[in-house]
């Protein structure tokens, strides 16, 4: 699929601006009905990101994605040698304290981590989680450089996952100056939040509503609006569908072939 | 502007009815071919070229333009590195034509995509989790009673999310009205073991009652329901409810020659009578629940049985009792090699130690269960020792050593239930403002209702608030009517309040409650701090004697 993107100027703006050095803000929500483009936006912000921005992108969407995928796929884009603290937190958990962390000992990395996650009581596997939690935020401070999470469709997270991401996640996120995240999803942590808060921004997505914003969407799909003028035909999608950009993109979809000029 | 496409969109009665025109209007410029196609991806989750030409059964179609232009639709996403997904809202609106209109195709693409799936790597979860989906949709028969297995098997392997994952697609589809039967009553009862274990427990109670009033009747399956129902009533602090639904589930289990199910219900309910302070009925049960487990050669069970039965034991005053089924279950922890087990009885020998006057021993008894709770990193099995520490303590009067260790409970593990303990030494040392504090938090953990009553009856009765004190022991005395400390705590608030003949009245019922001499001991301590507080009191010293005299008669019958 193409990405096209109208309007949401100011919630791309916010994207961007929250990679940049010095900011106070770190944590960004979208929060959106299904179909009013929160992934379409996402996708659009991080085409124009700096390639050498260090980043991890989640997404939640029906998956069985926990904690220790978390853990796991951020050992790859950040790279294991990187993450010193965590994985000697992740040997002492599996019984191997004095152990040589090396390329051996990190093939089974994955494996490790979801084995010292998983315990028969849950309170225990918290105070694991918390222990890695706090290593994995010890060597992202020492990075000495920003590194952004993108976590997409959290509506969806397994329980773990959004207890894990909405508690101890994002009050980590608010002590650490080099991490900046951004969620999406039909619901996403309460922005009111007593320990993040304060340093989060919540951007409803609404819908795009303006016929104006869809006419460069339009010519961008070389469709042609099947009655005169566009913009009312236009307007008259927006009223039915409140903006919706999955709703109103099919059916420019089906709109016919713009003439093409000699 | 006059169009015969939104003269039909301002007609549409609802929202879903807009989305269906939406999809209709999009893919009417497209081929049979591609239309079929888009159908085809909206059945599964997602879909790669192999997996939609498998539902299509053109072998070539994943290499074809079609599948190219089908990817660029607007409603298709990219998802992970080479799949794609129809978006949520346009397969939701396409899933429920296909079912309302054409059902057996449905069905027939459902079979094909198990068939793909189950062709796929089985260990990956979500090709587990999506072999499953397709087989319910395929109405396969044996599919309902697999999938719950494998959720419970999931669930016994402490692999929630997997569970997560296998359950919750398929109660989306349950839903969307697209699944009935059997696998209703499964989803809800595999949803309620997750609630229960992320301490939901509101949730779990409501899926319990869906999935009990679902098609499902199996013997099996009701008694494990009530059985888990009785576990969620007693978290949720409906005790009466938990005995209802544990003795229903026993009833079942009974009938059914479920032995195994019957044991487990019988060691709940003794928990549920522990917490009713029916002490003699806990034992029974407990009794009973082992007896079936040795039947059964069901060795943890049998261990856990003992363990209850010693601490029940001790309870009762039967100090000699008690030992015997703490070391017996000890051995059998030994013997599965069941670490934290032997460090449970081991703290429960070291409790018995101290009750029985060998302090020193008992402490040390406590701290070493303390430091082995914490080499294998439970914290609250550590905390607990701590716990016990300072109740060792408390009753010998040694009040700094008793708060020494509660704060150490509290500091290792700040939410268990350590805060009412640290509360009622508060209220003994007569820092009432810290005690509200710690009765504040423990609200927020979801603290027994009727001892935090208790003690805020206690802090009222300390700030020579008479009147209020005695309401709120009124109602933890109602909340727990069969707990020696609620009933003797509400005769001394009666006595204060210058009530004697029921004061006196309530004592009797009290009394008759008390096994552990001990328990006297503190109530004792706490009438003479009332009466430092509230001066002479008639009839304070008839109720110290009668303490007195029972607490002698009861020390000599041990």
């Amino acid at each position: 699929m193409n990405i096209f993107v109208a309007d949401y100027r100011e919630q791309r703006q916010a994207f961007y601006d929250l990679v940049k050095p010095d900011r106070s803000e770190r944590i960004l929500l979208y929060q959106g009905e299904s179909g009013c483009g929160k992934t379409s936006l996402l996708r659009a912000c991080e085409d124009r990101l700096d390639p050498t921005l260090l980043r991890l992108q989640i997404d939640l969407r029906g998956s069985a994605f926990g904690v220790s995928e978390f853990f796991s796929r951020s050992g790859r884009v950040l790279k294991w040698d990187k993450m010193q603290q965590f994985t000697r937190t992740v040997a002492e958990h599996s019984g191997q304290v004095n152990i040589k962390i090396d390329r051996n000992w990190l093939v089974g990395i994955n494996n490790k981590i979801q084995v010292v996650l998983k315990a028969e009581d849950l309170a225990a596997s918290e105070e694991r989680q918390v222990a890695l939690t706090e290593a994995w935020f010890t060597d992202i401070d020492a990075l000495g450089q920003i590194v952004l999470v993108i976590i997409d469709t959290y509506d969806q997270a397994t329980t773990e996952m959004a207890k894990w991401v909405g508690g101890p996640f994002l009050a980590r996120v608010a002590l650490t100056d080099a991490l900046r995240v951004v969620i999406a999803g039909v619901q996403v942590p309460p922005a009111n939040n007593v320990e993040w808060g304060n340093v989060a921004s919540l951007y409803k997505l609404e819908g795009i509503t303006s016929p104006e914003d869809w006419l460069p969407i339009m010519n961008a799909m070389q469709r042609r609006a099947p009655a005169e003028p566009p913009e009312t035909y236009l307007r008259a999608l927006c009223d039915i569908y409140r903006g919706s950009p999955e709703s109103i993109m099919k059916i420019i979809e089906g709109f016919p072939p713009a003439l093409v000029t000699p | 502007m006059s169009d015969e496409f939104i003269k039909r969109l301002q007609e549409a009665q609802n929202e879903e009815q807009r989305d269906w025109l939406a999809v209709e209007f999009s893919m009417q410029n497209l081929s049979p071919a591609l239309r079929q196609g888009v159908q085809a991806a909206a059945v599964p989750h997602w879909f790669d070229g192999p997996f939609l030409s498998a539902l299509l059964e053109q072998p070539d179609f994943g290499a074809t333009t079609d599948f190219q232009t089908l990817v660029a639709l607007s409603f298709v996403q990219r998802y992970g590195a080479s799949s794609y997904l129809v978006h949520d809202r346009t397969r939701r609106v396409l899933l429920h034509h296909l079912h309302q209109d054409s059902p057996a195709q449905l069905q027939q693409l459902s079979a094909k995509a198990a068939t793909y799936c189950a062709a796929q790597d089985q260990e990956n979860v979500l090709w587990r989790a999506e072999t499953f989906y397709h087989r319910l949709h395929a109405g396969e028969e044996q599919a309902a009673d697999e999938y719950v297995n494998q959720g419970i098997d999931w669930y016994n392997q402490f692999e929630y999310t997997k569970m997560e994952a296998l359950a919750r697609p398929v109660f989306n589809a349950i839903q969307a009205g697209r699944l009935d039967g059997k696998v209703v009553g499964y989803t809800y009862y595999l949803l309620s073991l997750l609630q229960f274990t992320y301490s939901q427990f509101a949730e779990a109670k409501g899926n319990l009652e869906k999935a009990l009033a679902s098609d499902v009747s199996g013997a099996w399956f009701q008694g494990n329901c009530y059985s888990q129902l009785g576990r969620v009533d007693l978290l949720l602090g409906d005790y009466e409810g938990a005995r209802h639904s544990l003795e229903a589930g026993l009833q079942v289990a009974r009938l059914s020659q479920d032995r195994l199910s019957e044991a487990n219900c019988l060691y709940s309910l003794g928990d549920v009578y522990y917490v009713l302070d029916e002490y003699l009925e806990a034992r029974k049960a407990y009794q009973a629940a082992r007896r079936i487990y040795l039947q059964l050669g069901d060795d943890l069970g049998v261990a856990n049985s003992c363990l209850a039965l010693g601490v029940m034991n001790k309870s009762l005053g039967n100090f000699s009792t008690a030992r015997r089924h703490l070391r017996e279950a000890r051995r059998r922890y030994g013997r599965l090699s069941y670490t934290e087990g032997q460090i449970n009885a081991r703290q429960r020998l070291g409790e018995l130690d101290a009750k029985l006057g060998r302090v020193e021993q008992g402490v040390r008894a406590l701290e070493e269960a303390a430091r082995l709770f914490g080499e294998i990193r439970r914290t609250y099995g550590q905390a607990h020792c701590y716990d016990s520490i300072a109740y060792v303590y408390k009753i010998r009067g040694d009040w700094d050593h008793a708060l020494e260790a509660i704060n150490e409970a509290i500091r290792i593990n700040p939410m268990g239930n350590w805060y009412l303990d640290r509360a009622d030494l508060f209220i003994f040392l007569g820092r009432y403002d810290q005690a509200l504090q710690d009765l504040d938090c423990l609200e927020k953990l979801r603290g027994d209702p009727a001892f935090i009553q208790l003690h805020r009856g206690r802090v009222a009765l300390g700030q020579k608030q008479p009147a209020a004190g005695l309401e709120r022991l009124h109602q933890a005395a109602a909340l727990r009517p069969k707990n020696a400390f609620t009933r003797l705590s509400l005769a001394q608030g009666l006595l204060v309040n210058a009530a004697q003949a029921a004061a006196f009245a309530e004592m009797e019922t009290g009394l008759q409650l008390v096994h552990d001499p001990d328990d006297l001991g503190e109530m004792i301590t706490a009438l003479e701090q009332l009466l430092v507080i509230y001066g002479e009191v008639p009839g304070a010293e008839r109720m110290r004697r009668a303490l007195q005299e029972h607490r002698a008669a009861l020390t000599s019958s041990k």
